[in-house]
C-alpha cells in the first residue's frame, strides 16, 4: 500500500503543474482549478462559493441532494464563507490502487480529486454508478441508521439509486412557520454551526421556505469505488456526531409549542437599537 | 420522540411503564424504527433508569417485540395499539 505522501506525489494537475503536494503538512496545490490542502487527517479542497438561494445564509439553502461533499462553511471572519470538500486521509491511504482505464493503476488521491473536481458544479461523474445495494448496506447496517438522543429518535434513509448514494437524516420533518424571525435565525445558526463544526456532513433546508424540512447528509454519490469502504463508515460516524449534536437543538427550536424568552432576545435586542 | 418521516408511514401507540406510573401518548414514531430503539427513547423519556436494557410488549398478545426488527412490521396497526416498556430481565 501506498503512503499518502507517495500516492500524493504521483497527483498532477491536468495541465501538469507542480505536483501537488510537498514534503510539509499543511501544504496546497491546485487541481483541475481547486485549491487543496493537505492537513493532518484530512485533504480539504476549496472552491467559490456560490450564491444563496434562500432566506437563511448560503450555507443552509441550495446544497441537499447534490452529488459528493461539497458544502459551504462559515469561516471564523464573520460574513465570509467557503465552499469545502473534505476527503479523510484514512479513507485514501486504506484503498489499494486498482486497475485503471490507462495501462498505469488508478491512484486513490488522484481519483477522490477527480471526485472532487466533477461534482463541484453538481454533476455525477461520467460512467459512475452506485456499487451494489447489499455491500453499501453491509457497510451501513440498518442499526446504525437509528441515532437516539434520550427521548429522540432520528433514522436515516439511505439512497441507492444507479447514480446516487447518500444517508440523510431528517432532524426536523417541518419547521414550524408560527415561529419567529429571531427563532428561525437561531436554528439558522445552530445548523450553520454544525455544518460548519464537522467535516463531510451537510446540514440544510428544503421543501417550502416558510415550513422546511431539516435535514443532514452525507453523499458519496461519484466517489471511486475503491475508496467506498473506507470512507462510508467515516461518513457515517460523522452523521452520527452531528445529529447527536443538533437534534434536541433543532427538535425545540423547529416546533412552536416550545416557548422559550431567551430565543427572542436577540430579536428585542435588534428592534430596540433600530 | 420527535416527529421523523419513516419509509413506511408513521405509528401511533399509548405506552406505558410496568407499573404503570408513567403513561405516554406517541403520535410520531416512523414504522421503520426498531423496536429496540423505540423502547430506550420511551424509556428516557419516561425518566427510567438508563443502565437497564428496555424492551417493549404488545399488551394485545403479550408478545414481546424484537428489538432488531421494524417496530411497524411487529404490531396491528389497524388497532389502537398499547405497548408496555418493561425491563429485559428473566427469572434464575
Amino acid at each position: 500500500m501506498t503512503t499518502i505522501r507517495e500516492a500524493s506525489r504521483n497527483v498532477q494537475t491536468a495541465d501538469d503543474a507542480p505536483r501537488l503536494c510537498g514534503e510539509r503538512r499543511g501544504s496546497t496545490s491546485r487541481h483541475r482549478g481547486l485549491r487543496v490542502t493537505f492537513g493532518g487527517r484530512w485533504v480539504t479542497v476549496r472552491a467559490k462559493v456560490p450564491r444563496n438561494v434562500g432566506p437563511e445564509p448560503p450555507t443552509l439553502w441550495g446544497p441537499l441532494g447534490r452529488p459528493g461533499l461539497w458544502k459551504t462553511v462559515v469561516a471564523e471572519k464573520p460574513g465570509r464563507a467557503r465552499r469545502e470538500f473534505h476527503l479523510p486521509l484514512a479513507a485514501i491511504e486504506a484503498a489499494d490502487p486498482w486497475p485503471g482505464d490507462r495501462d498505469e493503476p488508478e491512484d486513490p488521491l488522484r481519483a477522490c480529486l477527480d471526485w472532487a473536481a466533477a461534482t463541484v458544479e453538481g454533476d455525477v461523474p461520467d460512467g459512475w454508478t452506485s456499487p451494489p445495494r447489499e455491500q453499501v448496506e453491509a457497510w451501513i447496517p440498518s442499526r446504525g441508521r437509528v441515532i437516539q438522543s434520550g427521548p429522540l429518535l432520528c433514522h436515516g434513509s439511505l439512497i441507492h439509486e444507479p447514480r446516487r448514494l447518500a444517508l440523510s437524516f431528517a432532524l426536523a420533518g417541518e419547521v414550524s412557520a408560527e415561529i419567529t424571525p429571531a427563532r428561525r435565525a437561531w436554528l439558522g445558526r445552530v445548523l450553520a454551526d454544525a455544518q460548519s463544526r464537522w467535516r463531510m456532513v451537510r446540514v440544510g433546508m428544503e421543501g417550502e421556505p416558510d415550513r422546511p424540512e431539516v435535514r443532514a447528509e452525507v453523499d458519496w454519490t461519484g466517489a471511486p469505488h475503491g475508496v467506498l469502504e473506507a470512507l462510508v463508515p467515516i461518513g457515517l460516524d460523522a452523521l452520527r456526531w452531528v445529529v447527536a449534536w443538533s437534534l434536541w437543538s433543532v427538535t425545540f427550536l423547529s416546533d412552536a409549542r416550545v416557548t422559550c424568552r431567551a430565543w427572542e432576545a436577540a430579536q428585542r435586542k435588534e428592534d430596540e437599537s433600530s | 420522540m420527535s416527529d421523523r418521516k419513516g419509509e413506511a408511514g408513521v405509528l401511533r401507540f399509548e405506552a406505558a411503564d410496568v407499573t404503570g406510573t408513567h403513561r405516554v401518548q406517541v403520535d410520531d414514531v416512523a414504522c421503520g424504527l426498531p423496536a429496540g430503539a423505540v423502547a430506550m427513547a420511551l424509556a428516557s423519556r419516561m425518566s427510567l433508569p438508563e443502565n437497564v436494557p428496555w424492551g417493549l410488549r404488545d399488551d394485545s398478545n403479550s408478545a414481546l417485540l424484537d428489538d432488531d426488527k421494524p417496530i411497524g412490521e411487529q404490531v396491528d396497526r389497524a388497532t389502537d395499539v398499547k405497548l408496555t416498556v418493561t425491563p429485559k430481565t428473566h427469572l434464575g
